[in-house]
């Protein structure tokens, strides 16, 4: 690790990779090859060898000669119409339903795309007043969904789901259940103090009604909520500060300043999708170039690399312990208090940076905001409170809502509670409804030894799981497209969740079991009208379902809040020490996993084989240990280390990830099921690591005092950091020069200030004449402007966040298939759009720098130049073709292409979806997008079905295509609308106005002069002139 | 020097190319019968067996319906939709109620089971054809599925393959018509009408693969 230590020097250039680093900006062995090489120990297991394959043609080559019959037709293939088609229904045309998906407590508006009766897509809703809404003000409507929201509709098709009651592991049908039911309910009547409900958490107001019913016909049951990701913590700490629970909504929109302490509220956070667009927006002035207005700033102090402290101006690595001292300090610099006293605030690069942010803080009463990360314990949300308070935050720039549910005890309470219940033989009765407490309950409880004692136990829920195993009963539960339900929004909204389709299998969902609970018929819709109607809404049902939410529901601001007198708070000796602590001492964070969340995702490839923005790794969760750390602890990437915490230990992959805070180590959630079904871990296969096994209750979202050990095993994790390097083709003829001074050609940075300079363009003009080998499109076989669309797309780095939900979005809506962890090591992956990221400045505290791409879609494209079938061709319209029918598989194209962004099926990654077990995934397919084959290139194609369908629509209709009518996949489900997509040629359409912005640059066109449609709009940072830039590294200058 | 011996082994090459050379027409013969034939797409005069022996000829000649009236969506989308057993039973709920023929559809309509029909126009399933961009613009019925108004039972008229659909795309002026008349069977365009058709509704025949292939 010496190496690491020479490079260490600021203003290296910049890295994807600590590899990379070390190799002292060499770039990855064999970068240039789009694939590794083969050999045979890197060959992928397949029955189908070369030789084998050869011995196979050759008896298919006979069997040709004796069947013979060249001229037959297609199968015979049947169309069966519906016997009474149901009014406005035209069969092969999709239609749209506002619904809801309940995520750990939140509601999530969403439109679902229902083709012939099956949904296979969803979407945010851009009518609801919460989740709708442009970054833009005063354009069009924009509804975004989350990376997890996307995959949810794989879960609906997913054949691990479960589909048949089971009791005590054996095939049952509901009925016997219900008549179980029936039989014991006069017991359960009589025996209600011996019944518990453990649900996951839930914003239904039906289950909140039909709790209270169930509470009647059951006295005495008692009803739990538990999620092992919970942002409780800020509920207690501002119950602690007001005196009742409140739920603060920041606007970001509204606010100068934006501090965040250890938390993300761009990805994490259950409002993350609003204040992404909020917060963009205050990034973004339309019309004139970003950042000629006032700019917004964001701080973010963490110990882990999330989304905000990427795309923050200011970043602080701070273990997560630290930041009660900073938060205090920080209060008291505002109030002028004495801080307290920790020995790292004294630290000259720390106590500089809290100096110059309270000063801008101050400086911004009543346009600042402070907001603490769920992880925080509740004294440091209490503290925030009162920093806000005291900034004239609260009505401007945060508003505190009621709680919906105020008398509910925090997740981890009532769990500690029920599972002490649970030993002392106190329940006679469990039923649980979706959670999966015996994966993610806390360590120390040992709850699944206490479900023992349980004389009968119900679970509900839509795999056979962990806590299903060990359950009297197991009822499949519906997915959330098949049921009835209400949800509330992060703000209150109460949104309906009206199910796509009947239930596949015989499963019930969250509320019907609950109506079996109380003995009545299960109808989820009786149920959810019932509640619409008592809250004697302003418009009628019909309405409130067409649109998806009822008007006017949103919690009330609270009132008449102040904050209490806080008790005053002790700090740990580690607390008061400085930033560099002993082994053994090291903090240890857990944080949900970006894909798998808390491990409920596990099943869901999609969502497995999505890269970790950050970390690039896919298929595995892992411990981040920073690299300083790492080498003083003896820690390698790549291998399997020891993690200590209490008298708990495990075993777990570690990665080395820039930007951790030093000796602080945080273990990613979500892996190591043991009952998740076949790709997420199902006791056979392994997927990643049980880090629950060393989370207790008593630090449930960190822990001090913990040791880690390098094991000398290693773990090769499947990280695509340095896949498709773009820098790559560049090396030969420029050398290390060229790479170290290419980056911020390809991504292209300035700052707040040097944007003011009216002349400040991000591409200038080339030094000398850009020509082409290849004969360019000119005139009438150009592109005239007169003539014909001209498709385009914009790419605001400024604003991406890298949330990864285009490239979900991506994947659902043009059946991109998954290849599984092996194949991505080998860089097989096929997502079509990739978020590229790279760091510079320090490992210990780097600054990032981040692109999405996909096909660029070049004019001049190099790729069409080398295929020798034909197979990738060039439209009027400028898109670039995939023709995959005429495709060999010679992958010419990808080795010429300057961007790197097609994609080669090595082999028919659909296959498994034609066994009988799993045909019910081939439901999703997006019938408008071919699936590939094995042995064909593809890539992006800006969603040409969608083009076409637009186009042919708006031509039936005997009108010109409008601005924004066509949509991407990516763009659609962009929270920030940094992807825009439309037509150049059209003067007043909005990717003409961004293509024309003074910050848009076509990437690597001066040197290849692909001239391409997809231009990038530079970063703007807007970095405090008092500090420095993080990144000592200086690559802000746009060549 | 006497002759060149030959290696032993060169008298199996002998005897090998003979059988080649006799062999050659055979397989020539073969190759032409079986091979170098219209392809698996090509089926014109492909005459499926339906379920109910309807006729498009009594239907839409004899009696003169509209092919819209059972096709209904085919101005508005991809699909021309073949009609539910409700369209059917509209009229057969009182003409021929009781045939035997109609039996199936009764039987659709009761709920029993679907009618199965047969597709009889098969495009590959990578190709998207669209019918409402065609149909709107002035591309009759009969230009590819023929006269369906004589046909009692429908065969595939048109070849369907991606030369024969370009051919129309880069010259579509003499088979387009005024799109009111879409419906009409054997309509005869007054000359120029396709190029007025063209120019009026600004038509520009894309023949870009991503027009139908995605």
């Amino acid at each position: 690790m010496s190496s690491l230590n020479d490079t260490n020097q600021p203003g290296d250039g910049t890295w994807r990779s600590l590899d990379e680093l070390e190799r002292g900006g060499e770039l990855a062995p064999g970068a240039e090859h789009e694939f590794p090489e083969t050999s045979a120990d890197s060959q992928v297991a397949d029955p189908m060898s070369r030789r084998n394959f050869a011995k196979l043609m050759g008896a298919s080559m006979a069997l040709v000669g004796v069947a013979g019959a060249g001229c037959k037709r297609y199968e015979k293939e049947e169309i069966v119409p519906l016997a009474r088609r149901p009014e406005d229904e035209v069969p092969g045309v999709p239609r749209y339903y506002a619904t809801a998906w309940d995520f750990a407590g939140f509601g999530q508006a969403l439109v679902a795309t229902s083709f012939e009766g099956r949904p296979i897509k969803v979407d945010g809703n851009a009518a609801h007043p919460f989740a709708g809404g442009g970054t833009v003000i005063g354009t069009e409507r924009h509804g975004s969904s989350s990376p997890l929201a996307q995959a949810t509709i794989l879960e609906m098709y997913d054949p691990d789901r479960s589909r048949t009651v089971l009791k005590d592991g054996a095939g049952a049908t509901i009925e016997d259940f219900r008549a179980w039911l029936d039989g014991e309910r006069a017991n359960l009547r009589s025996r209600g103090g011996r019944v518990r409900i453990l649900s996951e958490a839930t914003s239904s107001p039906t289950v909140a009604r039909m709790r209270a019913e169930v509470a009647q016909s059951l006295p005495g049951a008692r009803w739990v909520d538990w999620e092992p990701v919970s942002f409780d913590n800020e509920r207690a700490g501002l119950r602690a500060a007001f005196g009742k629970p409140v739920r603060p909504l920041p606007h970001l929109d509204r606010a100068r300043t934006v501090v965040v302490l250890d938390g993300d509220i761009f990805v994490e956070h259950p409002a993350a999708l609003r204040m992404s667009r909020d917060w963009a927006r205050a990034r973004r002035l339309e019309r004139s170039s970003l950042g000629e207005g006032v700019m917004g700033r964001l701080y973010s102090i963490e110990s882990t690399f999330t989304s905000t402290g990427a795309v923050a101006d200011h970043r602080l690595p701070l273990r997560s312990e630290l930041i009660l001292p900073f938060a205090m300090a920080l209060e008291a610099k505002l109030s002028g208090g004495a801080g307290p006293g920790a020995e790292f605030l004294a630290e000259d690069k720390i106590a500089h940076f809290l100096d110059v942010m309270a000063e801008e803080l101050a400086g911004n009463r009543g346009r600042a905001i402070v907001i603490a990360g769920r992880r925080q314990p509740a004294a440091v949300h209490a503290l925030v409170a009162k920093i806000n308070f005291a900034l004239g935050a609260v009505g401007s720039t945060v508003e505190y809502l009621e709680d919906p549910e105020p008398q509910r005890p925090d997740h981890l309470e009532g769990l500690v509670r029920l599972t002490r219940e649970l030993h002392d033989k106190q329940v006679d009765y469990l039923f649980i409804l979706g959670a999966n407490p015996v994966y993610d309950a806390p360590a120390d409880l040992d709850f699944a030894g206490a479900l023992a004692n349980v004389q009968t136990s119900v679970h509900l829920s839509q795999w056979e799981d962990e806590t299903s195993k060990k359950t009297t009963w197991h009822v499949p539960r519906s997915h959330y497209l098949e049921a009835w339900n209400d949800v509330r929004t992060y703000d209150g909204t109460i949104t309906l969740a009206q199910p796509l389709i009947e239930p596949m299998y015989a499963s019930v969902s969250i509320l019907e079991m609950l109506q079996l609970l109380t003995g009545s018929e299960p109808d989820g819709f009786a149920a959810v009208k019932a509640t619409f109607d008592e809250l004697r809404p302003s418009v009628t049902w019909r309405a409130a379902l067409h649109d998806g939410f009822v008007p006017g529901t949103a919690l009330p601001v609270a009132t008449g809040i102040a904050v209490n007198q806080l008790p005053p708070m002790t700090l740990t000796d580690s607390q008061k020490g400085g930033t560099r602590v002993a082994n053994g001492n090291l903090e240890v964070v857990w944080a949900p996993s970006m894909q798998l969340w808390d491990g409920r995702f596990a099943n869901n490839v999609w969502l497995q084989e999505t890269p970790d923005f950050l970390t690039k790794v896919t298929w595995d969760n892992y411990a981040m240990v920073g690299p300083s750390t790492a080498k003083d602890l003896g820690l390698k990437n790549d291998s399997l280390i020891k993690v200590k915490v209490g008298d708990r230990e495990m075993e777990v992959a570690c990665y080395t990830m820039p930007g951790q805070a030093p000796y602080s180590v945080t273990l990613v959630l979500g892996g190591g099921r043991t009952s998740a079904g076949r790709h997420g871990g199902d006791g056979k296969d392994k997927r990643g690591f049980d880090t629950y096994q060393v989370r207790a209750s008593a630090a449930h979202d960190m822990a001090a005092g913990c040791t880690v050990t390098a094991t000398g095993k290693s773990f090769q994790l499947a990280s695509v950091q340095e896949h498709w390097d773009i820098r790559a083709p560049l090396k030969k003829d420029v050398a290390q020069w060229g790479i170290k001074n290419r980056l911020p050609m390809l991504v292209r940075e300035t700052t707040h200030d040097e944007i003011k300079d009216a002349k400040w363009r991000a591409e200038e003009d080339p030094a000398f004449p850009l020509v082409s080998l290849f004969k360019e499109k000119t005139g009438e076989d150009g592109y005239p402007e007169d003539k014909v669309h001209a498709w385009a797309m914009a790419i605001d780095l400024g604003t991406c966040t890298g949330c990864n939900a285009c490239m979900v979005a991506c994947q659902s809506e043009n059946n991109v298939p998954v290849v599984g962890k092996t194949n991505v090591m080998m860089k097989r992956e096929m997502h079509w759009i990739r978020i590229d990221r790279y760091f510079s400045g320090s490992p210990d505290d780097p600054e990032i720098v981040h692109q999405p791409i996909g096909c660029v879609h070049c004019e001049n494209a190099p790729c069409e130049q080398v295929c020798p079938v034909g197979a990738t061709l060039h439209t009027s319209e400028g898109l670039n073709d995939m023709i995959y029918n005429r495709c060999i598989g010679t992958r010419y194209c990808l080795n010429n292409c300057t961007y790197r962004v097609r994609r080669f099926n090595f082999f028919d990654y659909n296959k498994e979806y034609r066994e009988a077990r799993n045909k019910v995934r081939r439901l999703l397919f997006n019938p408008e997008v071919t699936v590939r084959h094995r042995g064909v290139m593809e890539k992006c194609t800006y969603c040409v079905q969608r083009i076409q369908n637009a186009k042919i629509n708006a031509k039936n209709e005997r009108r010109e295509l409008v601005d924004g009518e066509i949509v991407t996949a990516c763009q659609a489900a962009c929270p920030t609308e940094a992807i825009v997509f439309g037509d150049r040629n059209d003067p007043k359409s909005r990717v003409r106005r961004l293509h024309e912005d003074r910050r848009a640059y076509s990437l690597l066109n001066d040197e290849y002069n692909t001239k391409p449609r997809t231009r990038h709009l530079a970063r703007v940072r807007n970095p405090n002139p008092k500090l420095e830039s993080t990144g000592s590294h200086d690559h802000r200058g746009s060549h | 020097m006497s002759r060149v011996i030959f290696p032993e082994w060169t008298q199996t090459l002998k005897k090998a190319t003979r059988l080649l050379i006799l062999g050659a027409p055979v397989y020539l013969v073969l190759l032409i019968a079986f091979g170098v034939s219209d392809g698996k797409a090509i089926r014109i005069g492909y005459q499926p067996d339906q379920p109910v022996p309807y006729s498009h000829a009594l239907h839409a000649g004899e009696l003169g319906i509209d092919c819209r009236y059972c096709h209904s969506t085919v101005e508005r989308a991809a699909k021309a939709a073949i009609p539910p057993a409700a369209t059917c039973m509209n009229c057969h709920a009182s003409v021929r109620p009781e045939s035997p023929l109609l039996l199936p559809v009764r039987e659709a309509f009761a709920g029993v089971a679907p009618v199965r029909w047969v597709r009889v126009h098969d495009l590959p399933d990578y190709v998207y054809f669209n019918h409402s961009a065609h149909v709107t613009r002035g591309v009759g019925c009969e230009q590819c599925h023929g006269r369906i108004d004589r046909m009692v039972k429908v065969s595939q008229e048109a070849p369907l393959t991606m030369g024969w659909c370009l051919d129309c795309h880069r010259n579509p002026a003499p088979r387009l018509r005024r799109p009111e008349f879409v419906t009409v069977m054997g309509y005869k365009p007054a000359p120029g009408e396709g190029a007025q058709v063209m120019k009026e509704l600004n038509l520009n025949p894309p023949t870009n693969c991503s027009t139908c292939h995605r």
